[in-house]
């Protein structure tokens, strides 16, 4: 029964084998989470420069709710009123344009963190000391209780804890094994609704940039057939240049990617022969994208900041 | 965007106008290719009609971008947005209890043995009140 335990205990993944996936997941997940919040970053700017040009055009929309910006309430908001209609007000600054995805993103990146504390967890030495008092103990007693058993009992408490702590060892990367298979697969479902969520955010979010940078081609193309020259077709080309490029990266996939890295890695740790190649594909797309997103994300804040 | 519709109807409504948009935007720059690949020299009637095409795209972005925004915005204010992250936060939860449980092990091994060598203690000064009793009963 003992020798089919250990055998058993023996067949399972060691920690060595899905701690770098592990670990490179949790990374790339912070990077989607740094794209998110400087996609977000940007949003917030966009809307806010959308509210306040309605704003002007339209300053009666202009209110505050009637319970404040008076020296008896607690507060004052400037809100931007609907026209008509059961619409919510909007604010006039925005910190945040997603703060339920910011909070989605956040979630994602602890329970990453969470898989990687889990594969680094280390309950051994604790076990090791346990023993260590545990023998000592017992070969005090023994010299007590039965003296000439004592030498025996000391002699066997060195190979005695080493076997328990290997055994503890063994118990340890089956019971990992287990709560990471159980949190994946409990998390993929949810996970693959936020990616779902995220990727058609990410879509509509981009039309803004989208749209400015068509409209510079656009006006380009128009000052070069007006006045075909050298300067004015370098100019058309650096836009298409500049445009190629924005439609090149698609926030939507950087989340898509996330999603396919975070179902590979279930369906690795789910199986018997765990084998993470298609995982760390993945997980190496997600980070790359991730990167290039906030790049995109970065450059649009310079240019808008050196305007 | 009315704020009581839900994600699905949100979604749904965002994407036809988008796509309807895209539709619009294409043809129109598929007008212009097509009158400028019509001949080397413009008509006047040509150029009245691109820069006509062209006003009409400008304010087609405009809608596109405006579009864009209200979308991710009225997006992120759902249910749906929302419930995700009680739902992570359940399976996050899950995963750190588990993690303790393993560590608890381990110190449920070592109050075992400093409960075992607290007996040894007591033990060994029993084990010396018994000799002293033998040398005064002796």
């Amino acid at each position: 029964m003992l020798f089919l335990f250990l055998a058993l205990l023996t067949a399972c993944s060691t920690a060595s084998d899905y701690q770098k996936p592990i670990t490179a997941f949790s990374q790339a997940t912070d990077g989607a989470k740094q794209a998110l919040a400087a996609l977000d970053e940007r949003l917030a700017e966009q809307l806010q420069a959308l509210r306040r040009a309605e704003a002007v055009a339209s300053p009666n929309r202009v209110r505050f709710p009637d319970d404040e910006c008076a020296t008896s309430t607690a507060g004052c908001t400037l809100l931007l009123y609907p026209e008509s209609g059961d619409a919510k007000p909007r604010p006039l600054t925005y910190t945040t344009a997603v703060p339920n995805q910011i909070q989605v993103m956040h979630e994602v990146s602890l329970y990453a963190k969470g898989l990687q504390d889990i594969t680094t967890a280390d309950a051994t030495p604790g076990i090791k000391a346990g023993f260590d008092s545990a023998m000592a103990a017992a070969t005090s007693l023994a010299s007590i209780l039965q003296p000439q058993f004592a030498p025996a009992v000391s002699a066997l408490s060195v190979p005695v804890t080493q076997a328990a702590v290997w055994l503890f060892g063994e118990y340890q990367e089956s019971v990992k094994l287990r709560a990471l298979r159980a949190a994946t697969a409990a998390m993929d479902p949810i996970l693959q609704e936020a990616v779902r969520v995220f990727a058609k955010t990410s879509e509509f979010a981009a039309l803004e940039d989208q749209q400015i940078l068509v409209g510079r081609f656009d006006s380009r193309m128009e000052a070069f057939e007006n006045a075909p020259s050298e300067q004015t077709l370098a100019q058309l080309a650096d836009a298409a240049t500049q445009l190629d490029r924005l439609l090149a990266v698609r926030p939507d996939q950087m989340f898509e990617e996330l999603g396919l890295a975070h179902q590979a890695l279930t369906e690795a740790l789910a199986s018997d022969e765990i084998t993470f190649a298609q995982a760390l594909l993945h997980i190496e797309r997600l980070a790359t994208k991730a990167e290039e997103l906030t790049q995109i994300a970065e450059s649009f804040k310079a240019a808008v900041a050196s305007q | 965007m009315p704020d009581n519709k839900t994600y699905e109807e949100i979604l749904a409504t965002a994407t036809a106008a988008k796509e309807g948009f895209q539709k619009r935007e294409r043809d129109i720059n598929a007008e212009i290719n097509g009158i400028k690949a019509a001949s080397s020299t413009l008509s006047a009637a040509d150029k009245t009609r691109i820069s006509d095409l062209r006003e009409e795209k400008k304010a087609l972005l405009k809608a596109i971008g405006v579009l864009g925004l209200e979308t991710a915005e009225a997006l992120d204010d759902t249910d749906k947005a929302r419930n995700l992250v009680s739902a992570l936060r359940g399976v996050r939860q899950e995963l750190e209890a588990r993690r303790e449980k393993l560590l608890r092990i381990a110190e449920a091994v070592q109050k075992f043995g400093n409960t075992l060598k607290t007996i040894s203690q007591i033990a060994e000064k029993l084990d010396g009140i018994a000799s002293k009793l033998d040398g005064l009963t002796s």
